[in-house]
């Protein structure tokens, strides 16, 4: 009788932690949707949305150089997916791809034993985890990126944490991004903080701001498959499966949140700190959307 | 109606004259730091709301280092500042009710 009671009891209580952990994600998860079905359509036939999405570029270009239609994985490659020109330049960029150096010295500073004779791999015995961060810690109750990842597992082996954005940090987050190649990335709200988290990355998004008062969704959702002089803009959707990145611009990789602290000064706000709480809370909503996309990073932009 | 042309002229004269003074008057060390007191709070306030623009606190910064050798620059970098933090509160209050409607549905 007390076996039975405790099944019930176990039973209902995974059962209610399964129904509590899915109604957290319900309102990301409707916008999710809405998010991919905004791109689809858009992009289904970009001629004949013209007006709709495209006023402003002629029908001979959406006919030339528009790539469509563009499934859900197709959305990638950033403006690779739909540019034509950017994608053939692209094409010729990789030939001898850029982000290969950083990748190799990523490859060896991973394996570098720490001074205590440890090495990350103590830390990452699989690499191939990149499809989960960032990911919301509810013990901490709060938001862990793979960079901090790193670093605290530098920390622990008592080195000195690396610097976020960029240098030897993004080259080892690179390797962990190249092992995890394939991944579909899967970001989950397990909490009513994580659920507050992804609310407030989301109000980042599409909140204008700065003196130039634009959003990042005026950009990367509403103008996305427009150009901004003779670069292309990116769709929103996809935008976190290629990092870190090698950018040309910055002649070397960076991580997500160095693009996204970018992007956010590019508008006149005031550039915000990595590791901040709105920069960590903008990519976990933004790498939310891209749920199920397979990762392809690192890899090369302009 | 000559007269009363006259007298409006000459006081409008007047109080042009006054606003020259005062435009080309000594500023006090106490208006500058006052000004650039008013512009810290202010951006203090649009920073923790996260909606500072980019270049708001270099402004005071500036203002901070040339308060003593160039009060009037000073003031003006500070009273710069501070439209700036305003501005960007008053446009976060505004944007705050529409962001939603952004939000593909």
């Amino acid at each position: 009788m007390l076996k039975k009671l405790m099944k019930i009891t176990l039973i209902s209580m995974i059962g209610g932690s399964i129904l509590f952990a899915g109604s957290f994600n319900a309102q990301a998860e409707k916008d999710r949707k809405a998010f991919v079905k905004y791109f689809e359509k858009k992009f289904e036939n970009p001629v004949k949305n013209q007006a709709e999405y495209f006023p402003y570029v002629t029908k001979a270009e959406l006919q030339n150089k528009y790539i469509s239609p563009i499934s859900f994985q197709g959305f990638q490659d950033g403006p690779l997916s739909w540019y034509k020109p950017s994608k053939e330049q692209f094409a010729e960029i990789n030939e001898f791809a850029p982000y290969e150096i950083p990748l190799d010295d990523g490859i060896e500073l991973f394996n570098k034993p720490f001074a205590n004779g440890k090495s990350y791999s103590n830390c990452f015995p699989d690499q191939s985890i990149k499809q989960n961060f960032p990911y919301y810690d509810t013990k901490r109750d709060d938001i862990v990126t793979i960079g901090m990842a790193v670093n605290e597992c530098r920390v622990k082996n008592g080195e000195k944490p690396l610097k976020y954005g960029k240098g030897d940090l993004a080259k080892v987050v690179a390797y962990i991004a190249f092992k995890s190649r394939g991944q579909k990335i899967n970001i989950t709200i397990p909490s009513e903080n994580a659920a507050k988290a992804y609310e407030a990355g989301k109000k980042l998004f599409y909140k204008q701001r700065g003196y130039l008062a634009i959003s990042c969704n005026e950009c990367h959702v509403q103008s996305a498959g427009k150009r901004i002089r003779a670069e292309a803009l990116s769709p929103a959707l996809g935008g976190t499966t290629h990092m870190p990145v090698y950018r040309v611009k910055w002649g070397g990789l960076g991580t997500l949140q160095r693009r996204l602290a970018g992007c956010v000064k590019d508008t006149g706000s005031e550039k915000p700190k990595m590791q901040s709480k709105p920069l960590k809370e903008l990519a976990y909503f933004l790498t939310y959307m891209s749920n199920g996309m397979k990762l392809n990073g690192p890899d090369t932009r302009k | 109606m000559k007269k009363l042309l006259l007298i409006s002229t000459i006081t409008v004269a007047l109080f042009t004259g006054c606003a020259m003074k005062n435009q080309n008057a000594p500023i006090s060390s106490t208006d500058v730091a006052a000004a650039i007191a008013s512009a810290q709070t202010k951006y203090n306030l649009a920073h923790e709301e996260m909606v500072a623009w980019g270049k708001t606190k270099s402004l005071i910064v500036k203002a901070k280092k040339l308060a003593a050798t160039d009060p009037k620059k000073a003031l003006a970098l500070a009273n710069e500042a501070a439209y700036q933090a305003d501005t960007a509160l008053a446009q976060s209050a505004e944007f705050e009710k529409t962001w939603r409607a952004a939000v593909p549905q």
